[in-house]
């Protein structure tokens, strides 16, 4: 079963799907980038906006440090999350996720980033070729599937 | 609306964004905009700036896209 990305994002080489999420509330979509750079998955403020879910008050989890001096705060969202994914035949994958992190930053590009623990936990392989396809793919057979 | 109907329309959405991007990048540099049932309907220098046109609208936001444009040119780093 494969989950195709798009290899760029405007114009950035960077692989990325169109996401939607099934909160507490209601549903959302966004633009989800896959970073190998990063053993997280992270929604980001506005998408979490999205959801419905207010992180005003979530103390602050873990502080994510990159190439810059700044630095990003993350809170743990401890509820169920339904994640549903694109397969090439259209069809979704849906993923269901019982702990996930939320940036804290209103400032900055908020995107989502599934990070490795994603595809660590549903057993999924990544592949990217720059110049052709990008896909992930699950091998195992145990997916829950709802109607285009 | 239906979960059939909400990623259809998500689906359009995403398009409309997609194929204007260009412009939007021209006319909302550095801002998060809202864009439903193919038109922009909100912009802010926040996520919550827009959040709150949504909600003013009755706009349900399962039902809308938000996201940031860059100015043109810039570099992503995570």
């Amino acid at each position: 079963m494969r989950i195709p990305l798009r290899t760029e994002n405007r114009g950035r080489l960077i692989p990325n799907l169109f996401l939607a999420v099934l909160g507490p509330r209601n549903m959302a979509h966004f633009d989800a980038i896959i970073d190998t750079g990063s053993d997280t998955t992270i929604i980001s403020y506005k998408d979490a906006g999205l959801l419905q879910i207010s992180i005003k008050n979530k103390p602050t989890a873990k502080r994510i440090q990159g190439i810059g001096s700044t630095e990003a705060q993350i809170c743990e969202y401890n509820k169920e999350l339904t994640f549903f994914l694109t397969k090439e035949d259209g069809t979704k994958f849906k993923v269901i996720s019982q702990k996930t992190y939320i940036s804290k930053e209103e400032r900055g590009a908020n995107i989502t980033i599934i990070g490795m623990d994603f595809l660590k936990e549903n057993n999924l392989q990544f592949f990217y070729n720059p110049n052709g396809v990008a896909y992930l793919e699950r091998v195992e057979k145990e997916t829950e599937e709802i109607n285009k | 609306m239906e979960e059939k109907q909400i990623f259809e329309e998500a689906q359009k959405n995403k398009e409309f964004l997609d194929k204007n991007f260009k412009i939007f990048e021209k006319e909302y540099p550095n801002k998060f905009i809202a864009v439903s049932g193919a038109n922009v309907v909100g912009t802010g220098e926040t996520p919550d700036a827009v959040f709150e046109i949504i909600n003013q609208k009755k706009i349900d936001k399962s039902n809308v896209l938000v996201e940031f444009i860059p100015i043109a040119g810039s570099i992503l780093i995570l």
